[in-house]
Order: structure tokens, then sequence, then C-alpha cells
């Protein structure tokens, strides 16, 4: 499964806000800023019909491929690259790639873990 | 400057964390699990709170990275992290950091959060390049 979206370009003022809510007044521009893009995560994992509430982000992977920055035009495509069942927990892997004007800028790969109710199956 | 292995970097210190910082937090990250943001919906789940965002946390290690290796003369080539146990508000958290290995102009980081009890909540890696004109290297 994979869905494919762009965005609109990336601001100055979400870049402030950004950093605003993480607490820091770095100059350069946030390493985890990819994060807003993740709403093709949520969809994929509301295909899957997993159940939010037992639901828990356990690992986040970034590849920097070329800075992304203010202006950019963020094309996201996200798959899911893993969905296995083990010992009652669901490990969903997503990865996602962030393009702009056609260049790779950023992988990141995300981890969830659901857990899983009797009965229940992914 | 020059780095070696098993130099500690510096250590940044956040919080405590509150609701409102999460409220904030998911707004400017867009992230609209209410698992961070209602009460209920987090106790119905198991916890005490809400949750903060693990994200938020590895924002925390971002900038522990920043205050080390500066834009101008480092790039962040990977950067990665596990979440190993829920941070809530009230928690203090401190980074810490150290170089684990160095390849040339590649520094392996390691790296970490603890809460104010001393636990582990956060891990993470980073893969970092110098960038810097000038070579301590002979």
């Amino acid at each position: 499964m994979e869905k494919t979206i762009t965005l609109n370009a990336i601001t100055e003022k979400e870049v402030e806000l950004f950093r605003k809510a993480t607490l820091t007044e770095a100059p350069e521009f946030p390493l985890t800023f990819a994060t807003r893009f993740r709403e093709l995560e949520f969809a994929l994992l509301t295909d899957l019909k997993v159940d939010i509430q037992q639901l828990l982000h356990t690992d986040q992977s970034y590849v920097y491929h070329a800075p992304l920055k203010v202006g950019d035009v963020p094309e996201i495509t996200t798959r899911i690259k893993e969905n296995r069942e083990k010992r009652g927990m669901q490990f969903v892997v997503l990865e996602t790639l962030v393009k702009s004007g056609g260049e790779l800028k950023i992988t990141s790969e995300a981890q969830m873990v659901i857990r899983l109710k009797q009965g229940d199956s992914p | 400057m020059s780095w070696i292995e098993g130099q500690t970097i510096k250590e940044i210190k956040k919080g405590p964390l509150t609701a409102d910082l999460l409220k904030l937090y998911g707004a400017a990250a867009l992230d609209p699990n209410p698992i961070h943001l209602d009460p209920e919906f987090a106790k119905a789940a198991g916890y005490p709170s809400v949750i903060a965002h693990g994200m938020l946390s590895m924002a925390f290690l971002a900038e522990a990275i920043r205050a080390s290796f500066p834009g101008a003369d480092y790039t962040v080539e990977k950067f990665s992290s596990r979440f190993r146990k829920v941070t809530f508000p009230g928690d203090i958290l401190t980074t810490k950091g150290r170089i684990k290995k160095v390849e040339g102009d590649i520094l392996h980081l390691s790296l970490s959060i603890e809460n104010q009890t001393g636990e582990i909540t956060t891990q993470g890696e980073a893969l970092i390049r110098s960038t810097q004109r000038v070579s301590s290297r002979a």
C-alpha cells in the first residue's frame, strides 16, 4: 500500500511555530520538521484499522539527502514497509519519501507498535 | 574543533513539560493523536495522564546535536531515535550525547534522554559530517 500527496509550500511561519513548540532557538532548519508530513502515515494506519488508543510510535529515523528549506513544496509518498504480528503486538513500519521539485530530500522511517486485544488480528 | 571518540557533547535540559506545551507541539507538528491532548482518552488507554510526543523528545535531541554541531560547520546525514519510555507533563528531560566513532570527516554520535529520576526515556544515534575547511588531521 502506498499513497502520495503534494503539500503547500513550507512557510517561515510554520518553521517559527515549530521552533517555539520544540523550545529551541537553533537557527538551522529543524531536523525533525518532516514530522509535519505524517498525514499519509495516519491514513495508512486508518486503512489498517489499527486501534489508535493502543498505538505507540516507538522508533523514528531520518536520512537527509538534501537540505529542506522554506519555500520547498513537499511531495510526500508513504508506504507500509512492514506489517507483522508477534506475541500480541502488531509492528507497522512506514516509510516516507519527502521530495521537492522532484529532488529527494528526506527518507523517513517510523515504527508503530499496537497492543492487540484478544481476538484482534492485523 | 576536532572530536575524539568517547568525548561527550553539551547537555540540554528541558521541562518540566506541560500539557499546554503538548498542545502547542501537536499544532506545530500536525499530530492529531488525542493521546497527547485528551486526558480521558489517555486514561482509557491505561496512562495516568496525557503522554508527551516521542517526536518532541527527538526534537530535544536535535537541539543537542545543533548545540555542538552547528549547521555552518556540520551536516547531519542520519538521525534516529527509539522511544523507550513514555514521558508525561511534569517530566524534566536531559539530553546526553557522546562521540561513538570518528571516521575521517564523519562522526557517529550516541544520544539519549534521561528523565528526572535518571531513567533513559529515549535513545538515539546520528551520523554527522564535518564540513569545516580546516582539518585538524595530519
